[in-house]
């Protein structure tokens, strides 16, 4: 038996089909709709901030009594939230879902897949909108989050600011004069807070500028890395921008600095689209269909390569190549399309090779009704 | 349905495999399915970012770090000890951080470029002027200790904080 599973050539899959689907699994949430600021540019803004509770030792090291313990906390003090606004929260237990759904929140960019693995005592919170969302016993044990679609750094912000106010009025949170926000990881001391800025940037991959930028960005305080794959050449052409340090900036500074830098990269991205199209107008035409070819064609697609083709048809709908209604579709594509929400909406358990040709088949029917 | 591999629990995990083009079905219970690590979604090595961090804390540390660490101090609060917050660059606690504050501080220069919080305080914490005045008396006394036990360098460093502190303060 030991020796069937270590085969190289393995396809597996696991799923738990529970009673009923968590409401988030077929969900749109606000930050995959398009009509964000800079949105033909900026995909989403998300703010994040550290907190941990005063009482408990941090979760790396924590036992299993007391994760559940703050887990338990931590969903009372967002019920008495609920209470004080007009804020619908629901509060998610992981070891109470099923593995499909709990790869869906990371689709969703709604947990992180570190998340998954402390599983036992974690939980994620989330607003209707799903704008909001709170992993609970992370590697800190809260982390509020906020998401919204386009380049909006002040309204992830105030939104982050104000959820964390009221957490702050119910729970005890370990805080210390001289260093601010006590969390597990010293890099994230301080205020805690972490800015990030998704961008989807083909101009600059295409003419050969993104190395250079990801170096220079090391030097004012950034850091720059692929959404889905490392370095400069990630898939789908989407990074994501964040401010490097925590501690001895105020959070004005630190979302002042980091938007000053994604307003220079938003910049550069159009002129490099326009120059571009400038040189070689039939070439980037071209590309763009031939993508727009495969998409609503093809019968089967790995997530992979969707990715780089959604980033052309995206790039041909910003540039007026193809109708806007394209780029309307992007963001939910790129969720829908893998593969814990396409077999949640297809309701069904699929090896590789059929979730390749399912995946082109929605494509297919999504690209084809926006065109 | 019952599970495959212990008989005994209802199977809630259904798992398809395709090996070498041959497809075979398995109906398992949650902890058989745990146990087989049939569970486990995550693909690739996850290497964690932190324990890099770990490796910072080695680089031209003072005298009194290496005593934490030859000494292996323990956090009284959790019980966290040098040793493992070097390996993964996690502290375990609040207390923590007063406890190995000799190896943080140089740490945080070298990560964030400064060690004094500026920003968002929680309702009912102290003022940003009160805090600056008690890790100024704190300092201090740790300066004054430093000099009493000779050592020098940790001396120094102590001192260069306070300064900073000071500059901070009237800037």
């Amino acid at each position: 038996m030991r020796q069937r599973f270590a085969t190289p050539c393995v396809n597996w899959m696991v799923i738990r089909m529970p009673e009923v689907p968590a409401p988030f699994a077929t969900s749109v949430s606000e930050w995959m709709r398009s009509g964000g600021p800079s949105d033909d540019v900026v995909v989403s803004t998300r703010v994040r901030l550290a907190r941990n509770l005063v009482e408990y030792p941090f979760t790396p090291v924590a036992s299993p009594e007391a994760g559940k313990e703050v887990r338990d906390a931590v969903a009372q003090a967002t019920c008495e939230i609920g209470r004080v606004s007009s804020e619908g929260y629901a509060v998610y237990f992981l070891d109470e879902m099923d593995a499909v759904d709990q790869w869906i929140l990371v689709e969703k960019h709604l947990a992180s897949p570190h998340l998954l693995d402390q599983r036992a005592c974690a939980a994620v919170v989330l607003d209707d909108a799903e704008t909001v969302s709170i992993m609970v016993n992370e590697e800190d044990h809260l982390r509020i989050q906020c998401l919204f679609p386009g380049f909006d750094m002040d309204a992830a912000w105030e939104r982050a600011d104000s959820v964390d106010d009221h957490l702050s009025r119910v729970l005890d949170y370990a805080f210390d004069g001289r260093y601010g926000y006590l969390t597990a990881c010293p890099s994230n001391l301080g205020t805690g807070l972490r800015g990030s800025v998704m961008l989807h940037l083909p101009g600059l991959v295409l003419s050969g500028q993104m190395e250079q930028i990801m170096s220079g960005l090391h030097k004012v305080g950034a850091v720059v890395r692929g959404v889905y794959g490392e370095g400069s050449a990630a898939e789908g052409n989407l990074f994501q921008v964040s401010n490097r340090v925590s501690l001895g900036v105020t959070e004005a500074d630190i979302l002042y600095n980091l938007s000053a830098v994604a307003t220079e990269l938003i910049n550069r991205e159009r002129s490099a689209r326009e120059a571009l199209f400038n040189a070689d107008q039939y070439a980037l035409e071209d590309r763009v269909y031939r993508s727009y070819g495969i998409l609503a064609n093809a019968r089967k697609m790995s997530s992979e390569e969707a990715l780089g083709l959604l980033s052309m048809v995206r790039l041909g709908s910003d540039l007026g190549i193809l109708t806007p209604k394209v780029r309307a579709t992007f963001a939910e594509l790129m969720v829908r399309m893998r593969r814990a929400s396409l077999q949640r909406i297809l309701e069904e358990t699929l090896d590789a090779e059929h979730r390749d040709i399912r995946r082109a088949s929605m494509i297919r029917e999504r690209i084809q009704q926006a065109s | 349905m019952y599970c495959e591999a212990c008989g005994q629990a209802k199977a809630t995990v259904h798992i398809t495999r395709t090996i070498n083009g041959e497809t075979r079905r398995m109906h398992l219970c949650s902890s058989c399915a745990t146990e087989g690590g049939h569970l486990s979604w995550a693909s690739g090595s996850n290497l964690p970012v932190t324990s890099l961090l770990g490796g910072l804390l080695d680089m031209g540390t003072g005298s009194a770090v290496d005593r934490q660490a030859t000494g292996g101090t323990a956090c009284p609060a959790c019980g966290l000890t040098y040793r493992q917050f070097a390996e993964t660059g996690l502290l375990g606690c609040s207390t923590c951080y007063e406890t190995f504050s000799a190896a943080i501080e140089p740490l945080l220069k070298r990560i964030q470029g400064e060690t004094m919080h500026r920003g968002k305080r929680p309702a009912g914490a102290a003022t940003e002027e009160e805090d600056v005045a008690k890790t100024e008396e704190q300092l201090r006394a740790k300066l004054q200790r430093a000099i009493e036990e000779e050592d020098y360098e940790r001396a120094a460093e102590i001192r260069d904080a306070l300064r900073e502190l000071d500059g901070d303060s009237n800037a």
